[in-house]
């Protein structure tokens, strides 16, 4: 894998705040951040509705491996050299229940969570 | 005294050369293994390990050989010999599980670079594309 496309939201103050501390972190395959909501985005790429990017994070390889929810999550970590393997742990089928409970869980209040923290959101793409 | 030293050293060196060429001919697969099939640069390391070790333990063997007490007899001799040996081989131990300890290391990080991504794409871009010309389906696995 030569690059790693990851589709979050980039209404989500959360979000935005994980993308800049992954994006700060030391990378094996490096991160490209695309927030789903980006016009240009959908130009190239107008298939990605149909993974319901508003979901889930989806997160694509350079050779178009897809991957989403909690198996982007384990993708991602693996993509960074600090977190390789915690990657590999968190893919055991043990450890992997409670990554998807939790990555459910925050894609679906990211929302809620964002305004709690006063985590400040954008609202247009490109901007 | 002369009869305790000439024993201790000899066995002493015997000892290590033996424990450097065990590491020496053993070591070398881990290290290829973590350079990633680099036989050159793996026997290289290898052998500069190699007379790391030597150098460190030969080091130590000498430093240690001064006896405190008089030696005054047979019995002495091996009870003097078989102590300072006895640390020696402990030194010994140690180094050498060091160093296991370093192979183990280098070689789980070199495999950890090439691991491949350890949970199995959902769908593929290809996938996606073939599905294109159906209506979307909504939900999947949320």
């Amino acid at each position: 894998m030569k690059a790693l496309f990851v589709f979050y939201d980039g209404e989500c103050g959360l979000c935005a705040k994980a993308r800049a501390h992954l994006a700060s972190l030391a990378q094996l395959v490096p991160l490209v951040f695309v927030p789903y909501q980006d016009v240009r985005l959908h130009t190239v790429f107008p298939a990605l509705a149909r993974l319901d990017p508003d979901r889930q994070v989806i997160a694509m390889s350079d050779t178009g491996d897809i991957y989403r929810g909690d198996s982007a999550w384990i993708t991602i970590l693996w993509a960074l050299r600090d977190y390789r393997r915690w990657a590999i742990r968190l893919a055991r089928p043990a450890w992997r229940k409670h990554a998807k409970t939790a990555v459910h869980y925050l894609a679906r209040n990211r929302r809620k969570i964002s305004t709690r923290l006063g985590l400040s959101v954008r609202s247009t793409f490109p901007d | 005294m002369i009869v305790t030293y000439t024993l201790y050293l000899a066995l002493s060196l015997l000892l290590t050369v033996w424990v450097a060429r065990t590491l020496h001919r053993n070591g070398r697969i881990f290290l290829v293994a973590a350079f990633k099939g680099n036989e050159a640069l793996a026997d290289s390391v290898n052998h500069l390990l190699v007379v790391g070790f030597y150098l460190v333990n030969f080091g130590f063997v000498a430093l240690y050989l001064k006896l405190t007490g008089k030696v005054a007899d047979g019995q002495g001799v091996i009870e003097a010999v078989a102590d300072k040996l006895g640390i020696v081989l402990l030194v010994l131990g140690a180094m050498h599980f060091f160093n296991l300890f370093v192979f183990e290391h280098l070689r789980r990080n070199a495999e950890l670079d090439t691991a491949p991504p350890p949970v199995a794409p959902v769908t593929t871009l290809a996938e996606v594309i073939a599905k294109a010309t159906l209506p979307p389906v909504r939900g999947g696995q949320a």
